[in-house]
């Protein structure tokens, strides 16, 4: 019993850590939506992605789940045309960063909703563990 | 009726431990929730039939020297890969909803093992006491 619910809590708050790594990468992305180089020849921010994989954590005997890594969005800038911008090319034209606020934010809330899902097994092993105390009554 | 682990109490106890481990494995699917190729899995289902069998009619070990008997079929059993409603283009299987159901039955049943150990005990102490 004691075994299985401290193993519970070792894999849902490892899924919390990752859950949280992910909204951070995305709040980065959200800010920077608008960082635009500071000369023609520099490059806006870049996406970034956030990856998982899951690992087998042979002391727990079970899969927890971990980041993979943070990689780079591959896809094309856009351009903006704002020919008074300190990074505008001869044309006028500004490269904006390939950042998609609609994108972010339904990412946003997929994070969020994993996130209270890991909590609420927590609470429900919490309540398991309780009700076990309880027969000590 | 006696106090050791085997019949009625040995069966609550068998039954605890294998909602204890079932937890365990929906915690992981939930928590694998976003990683690719991941296949949710569950525990086979519980044999009250088969463990109370085993339970009753187990190996005794009277001697240290005697070999143990394998824990029981129902808290023994090993996850096996669980049907899904869907699988996302990244292979992923996983689905909360379904997951966070299994989750609360299991906790519901868990209550309920808690509850019929507490009245179980219940009766021992009308035993000991005479009331």
């Amino acid at each position: 019993m004691d075994n299985d619910t401290n193993k519970i809590f070792a894999i849902s708050s490892a899924a919390l850590q990752a859950q949280d790594q992910r909204l951070k990468i995305i709040a980065e992305n959200i800010a920077n939506a608008n960082t635009t180089a500071s000369s023609p020849t520099g490059q806006p921010y870049r996406r970034q992605v956030i990856t998982f994989k899951n690992e087998f954590d042979k002391a727990l005997g079970a899969n927890k789940i971990k980041v993979g890594g943070v990689s780079t969005d591959k896809s094309a800038f856009s351009r903006k045309y704002d020919p008074s911008n300190p990074a505008a090319d001869k044309d006028g034209y500004v490269q904006m960063p390939n950042v998609q606020p609609l994108t972010e934010m339904m990412d946003m809330h997929d994070a969020q909703r994993s996130y209270e899902a890991n909590l609420d097994v927590i609470e429900a092993a919490r309540t398991m563990m309780v009700h076990t105390i309880g027969l000590l009554q | 009726m006696d106090m050791n682990s085997d019949g009625l109490l040995g069966l609550l106890k068998e039954r605890m431990s294998y909602l204890s481990k079932r937890q365990a494995v929906l915690a992981e699917n939930v928590a694998n929730e976003t990683t690719p190729g991941y296949k949710p899995k569950d525990l086979a289902p519980f044999s009250f039939h088969d463990t109370l069998h085993q339970v009753s009619t187990g190996m005794m070990v009277t001697d240290p020297r005697h070999i143990t008997p394998a824990s029981m079929s129902g808290v023994n059993a090993s996850a096996k890969a669980m049907k899904s409603f869907e699988t996302l283009p990244s292979g992923n299987a996983v689905d909360v909803e379904q997951q966070m159901m299994l989750v609360s039955q299991t906790t519901i049943d868990h209550q309920e093992v808690a509850s019929l150990y507490h009245k179980i005990m219940g009766w021992f102490r009308i035993a000991v006491k005479g009331s």
